[in-house]
């Protein structure tokens, strides 16, 4: 019996002592839980300048849709917020972080050193936009990754809108030159300005965080240079609107900007992270299928299913630790978009988060990420396509012209007078399994035929399904197709280059062509 | 007998755990093969144990003497130099470097660098061409430039990035073009919002352009 207990006692030491090496093998240590904590609760600095903000919004703060901008009640939701890190404590900046109203040039607002304002005041919006990017900064440079601060980024809280009545956000990445500044646009100040809450900054700054935890390769590369969809433009808007909703600690975003618009009843979110209504799709199939018939994938549609699947993860590290769970989470999401190549698809995304798993949590959590996925219809591994998908193309000369009126419009033209081709094309799958993630390529072979919208994701093709995209008929090509600008400068002959059609779970197709 | 049994049971549980506690540890595996990757290939590099005192240095100086000793063969031209941005994860550093003729940069090219917590590098990808000089291009005047691309686009007005100059080198050519970067508004473009162009200084050419990012 005393034999027993004394391998009990060893068999104790002995697991001990692994579980303390694996537990250093697998990366966990060196975060401050406790000071991260705080950082997500915007409790952090205890001294320095700090701002009264309702948060996140008017409307989330009182949970009544009669709260407005300029409702006096909303005095009883304010709370003061640290403004950290100011140059100077009379103006709303330092090296990095420019808050202006409409403009990159012009001056910073200066303030007499108060921060509080009612929340129908410019001043207001300028508060909470640098209090909003900078608690952000903090805590995803907390985490242990580096945001990239070498060029400044201007915050603009009334941008000008593309069109009167406009109200939107924009993020601006400047990605060609490695100069220029980063900008965050909001746009519209009616009732439910954007720059009035929170979670705006929180996903436009959202924007700039995944190019920094992807080191700037283009996570959705094609998305900025014209795509209308590919899969990485949807992870793109989902790791956005996940570290929104996941350091503001709720499981949706947008109400308050969602009360601008009349398809949204009062109080309904512009997206939400868990099953909210039994009547919206919840699945990858049903939002990444194109039907041909008019029903494309939308990368906010298809954001909104893969934050679910972030939120499912999430909720299983925060079953047992709430505050801390959540904090792990979105390190090892941000870990795993940085193993995610240029243009990523969900399917990299997936088999990033298993990789960064494995690597922090020594892959305890691989089920549930896999189960996460797969309930919503991403597999990792689809049955193969049989037979590549079948094409036909015919591309297009475009010419840019102003009208009487001053307008600038644009035709068909001939190909020496073209200033653009575009690429009219159908695409079939001829198997009788769906083809996942297809994309439409248009790649140059001369120097006079310049990239442009150089890939297309067209979403899932079901069996036997044709996709059409034209002039005239199925998907515009203007919005959906391919595309190359011409530089005639010193040529006159026939530029080559060819079109290749992929599916994610079957081989390519190539044709190749010259411009007659 | 059964005081045996127990014991056996106990010693196996052992050995179970302990074997589990030595698997090895899940990491990205190394890509072996060519140091020398051509343009846009991602290799890791063979020999980089050798020329590194990895234990007293920071993963930027670890990424730089590596593109230090990979620039001859390379063919890193002397009129070219490097600027690097790092960017730090729990699990690993990359360091990105573009690449810059005197104070312009040359739009695309550059190298990456991807540095473990070991300090070993893991990755390299190039993006360099050895390009010929681009400087002494002619500049046509700022007016005919904006007067060419007027009917299409609508100039962000006062900006400082107006017309920052850039290299461009279609996917073909041996020598960059000078060119400018401006951030407009598209007339007639089907999706609206903010854009940058980059279009050639001589002639105002579009070479290239790119979008926002849109909330809706």
């Amino acid at each position: 019996m005393k034999s027993v207990h004394i391998i009990f006692l060893v068999g104790c030491l002995l697991l001990n002592a692994c579980t303390q090496e694996l537990a250093q093998q697998c990366g966990s240590a060196d975060l401050n839980l406790d000071g991260l904590v705080r950082l997500r609760e915007g409790t952090a600095a205890l001294s320095g300048p700090k701002a009264s903000l309702v948060m996140p919004n008017p409307l989330d703060a009182t949970r009544s849709l009669q709260a407005l901008a300029d409702s006096p009640a909303l005095l009883n939701y304010t709370a003061l917020f640290p403004l950290t890190a100011l140059s100077s404590s009379s103006r709303l900046e330092n090296t990095f972080i420019k808050i202006r109203r409409n403009s990159t040039t012009q001056a910073a607002t200066v303030f007499s050193g108060d921060f509080d304002f009612s929340p129908d005041t410019a001043e207001y919006a300028e508060s909470m936009a640098y209090y909003s990017t900078t608690a952000m900064l903090l805590y995803v440079e907390a985490l242990g990754f580096t945001v990239n601060r070498k060029r400044p980024l201007y915050v603009l809280t009334n941008a000008p809108g593309q069109y009167e009545g406009d109200i939107n956000a924009y993020y601006e990445h400047n990605q060609f030159e490695s100069t220029l500044p980063r900008i965050i646009h909001l746009v519209g100040d009616g009732d439910f300005s954007p720059a009035i809450d929170r979670d705006m900054y929180w996903h436009e700054f959202g924007h700039l965080v995944n190019e920094s935890v992807t080191f700037d390769r283009g996570l959705d590369l094609a998305g900025a240079r014209g795509a209308a969809f590919t899969e990485g433009s949807a992870l793109h808007e989902c790791l956005a609107d996940y570290a929104a909703e996941s350091v503001g600690n709720k499981d949706f975003i947008g109400k308050w900007i969602a009360r601008n618009f009349d398809e949204y009843d009062g109080g309904k979110p512009l997206r939400s992270a868990i099953d909210a209504s039994a009547s919206r799709p919840t699945t990858f199939t049903e939002r990444l299928l194109n039907d041909g018939a008019g029903k494309v994938p939308e990368r906010y549609q298809v954001a909104e299913i893969c934050t679910r699947v972030l939120w499912e993860i999430r909720s299983q590290f925060t079953e047992y630790e709430p505050a801390k769970g959540a904090v792990m989470a979105d390190r090892m999401i941000l870990s795993a978009a940085g193993s995610l190549p240029t243009d990523a698809s969900i399917r990299d995304f997936h088999q990033a988060l298993l990789g960064a798993d494995k690597q922090l949590h020594c892959g305890i959590n691989q089920r549930s990420i896999r189960a996460a996925f797969e309930s919503r219809g991403v597999k990792l591994n689809p049955p193969d396509l049989k037979t590549p998908l079948q094409f036909y193309y015919k591309p297009i000369g475009i010419q840019e012209y102003e009208d009487l009126n001053g307008q600038s419009l644009l035709r068909q033209s001939t190909f020496q007078e073209a200033d653009y081709v575009y690429f009219q094309i159908q695409v079939s799958n001829p198997n009788t399994t769906t083809a996942h993630n297809v994309r439409v390529y248009a790649e140059s072979g001369s120097p006079h035929l310049l990239s442009d919208v150089y890939m297309q994701g067209l979403g899932d093709l079901a069996p036997g399904q044709t996709i059409q995209v034209g002039l005239s008929q199925g998907l515009s090509v203007f919005t959906y197709g391919t595309s190359f600008i011409m530089d005639h400068a010193g040529y006159s002959g026939r530029p080559a280059y060819q079109i290749r059609v992929t599916a994610e779970n079957g081989g390519e197709s190539i044709q190749a062509g010259v411009l007659q | 007998m059964k005081r045996l049994l127990v014991v056996t049971f106990l010693t196996l549980i052992l050995i179970v755990l302990t074997l589990a506690s030595r698997s090895p540890r899940p990491v990205a595996e190394k890509m072996t093969g060519r140091s020398l990757a051509h343009r846009g290939e991602i290799v890791a590099p063979q020999s980089e144990k050798k020329h590194l005192d990895a234990g007293t240095l920071s993963a930027l100086e670890v990424a730089d003497r590596f593109i230090e000793n990979q620039k001859k063969e390379l063919g890193f031209q002397k009129h070219h130099s490097l600027q690097s941005v790092s960017f730090r994860t729990p699990l690993k550093t990359v360091v990105k470097y573009s690449v810059h003729e005197g104070e312009i940069p040359l739009m695309g090219l550059g190298f990456e660098v991807e540095v473990d917590g070991q300090m070993q590098v893991t990755k390299f990808e190039n993006n360099y061409r050895p390009l010929l000089p681009g400087s002494g291009g002619s500049a046509s005047a700022p007016e005919f430039l904006l007067e060419r691309l007027s009917p299409r686009y609508e100039v962000v007005e006062n900006d400082p990035s107006f017309m920052t100059p850039i290299y461009f080198a279609s996917a073909q050519a041996a020598k960059p073009e000078l060119a400018y970067i401006l951030r407009v508004r598209d007339r007639a473009g089907a999706r609206r919002g903010p854009q940058q162009i980059i279009f050639r200084a001589s002639d105002g050419q579009i070479l290239s352009r790119s979008r926002s990012r849109s909330e809706f």
